[in-house]
């Protein structure tokens, strides 16, 4: 006891009213020491990532650069496949127009000329 | 105490210290925790000032000298970084709204088992300013000479004294006013 005699202090307690999780102190090294080798592995991939930011840098200019080569180039091209487009949708509305006819009456087919 | 199976070389060897530090955590773990767990009396809360403890160590071994026991090195360590987590938490308690705050109590604390008086000890040691809370906690828990806290602490015998002395007032105090 290191109280005084006069004072009123409680008496020291004899033991340790704190308690631990057990196995707490049979893990607690190796729990400490992965930490410790986890903080002092070497981190190449931080090295990668500093070069991130130029490496897509570098690749959305190299898009951008092909793309508009290549929408120079196609710009015929482009013309061609509105008319092409065109042509396929006329060709749609007619089989259609036929399907829509022998649907109703394939006599009337007959009529028609056609060399199909 | 166990004999250390390591030495200060093999901490200061690069080639050594790994292995060597793996050793000394597991030799002064319980220690350090005990004293750790007496100021900051959270299981959580000495288990990460003791992890802190030993990470300050591993980074600074090469700032160790060797003009005092590796023990002792550690021990200063382990008081200032409880003194950190004191500090820390009473910044954020003065943050919180004191409705808010969340309460925390040795009586719900699965992790201690000590009777009604044991637990009003506890929470009147908890009133106590940060130095003093470990100068009467390692005068009276753990009987420690003034000579070796003055060692320990950096303070002279006669502050240590007057400091131990206003603490035992404090918790008499605490304790009458319970009456």
């Amino acid at each position: 006891m290191t109280s005084s005699p006069s004072s009123s202090l409680p008496p020291h307690p004899g033991h340790n009213p704190f308690r631990v999780p057990e196995g707490y102190f049979d893990t607690f090294a190796n729990r400490m020491m992965a930490r410790i080798a986890q903080l002092e592995a070497p981190t190449p991939v931080l090295h990668r990532l500093r070069w991130l930011p130029w490496i897509g840098a570098a690749c959305v200019a190299a898009l951008t650069l092909v793309l508009s080569h290549a929408g120079l180039n196609d710009s015929g091209t482009a013309l061609h496949g509105a008319s092409a487009y065109e042509e396929r949708a006329a060709a749609a509305y007619e089989e259609q127009m036929y399907d829509y006819l022998m649907t109703e009456n394939p006599q009337l087919l007959a009529e028609y000329e056609t060399d199909y | 105490m166990a004999k250390p199976k390591f030495s200060i070389d093999q901490l200061r060897n690069p080639e050594t210290r790994y292995v060597a530090f793996g050793e000394l955590v597991r030799l002064y773990t319980p220690q350090l925790y005990a004293q750790i767990r007496r100021i900051v009396q959270y299981h959580e809360d000495a288990d990460d000032v003791l992890q802190n403890t030993f990470l300050k160590a591993w980074q600074n071994l090469d700032n160790f000298r060797g003009d005092c026991l590796v023990s002792t090195w550690l021990y200063r360590i382990a008081l200032n970084e409880s003194l950190s987590h004191l500090e820390r938490c009473r910044r954020t308690e003065s943050l919180d709204d004191a409705d808010n705050a969340a309460v925390r109590s040795l009586e719900s604390d699965p992790y201690f088992d000590g009777d009604e008086t044991e637990r009003l000890l506890q929470e009147a040691i908890a009133t106590l300013p940060e130095k003093q809370r470990i100068v009467f906690n390692l005068k009276y828990f753990e009987e420690m000479k003034y000579e070796s806290m003055s060692e320990l602490l950096g303070t002279s015998v006669g502050a240590l004294k007057a400091s131990y002395h206003l603490a035992v007032k404090k918790i008499e105090q605490y304790f009458n006013s319970l009456d």
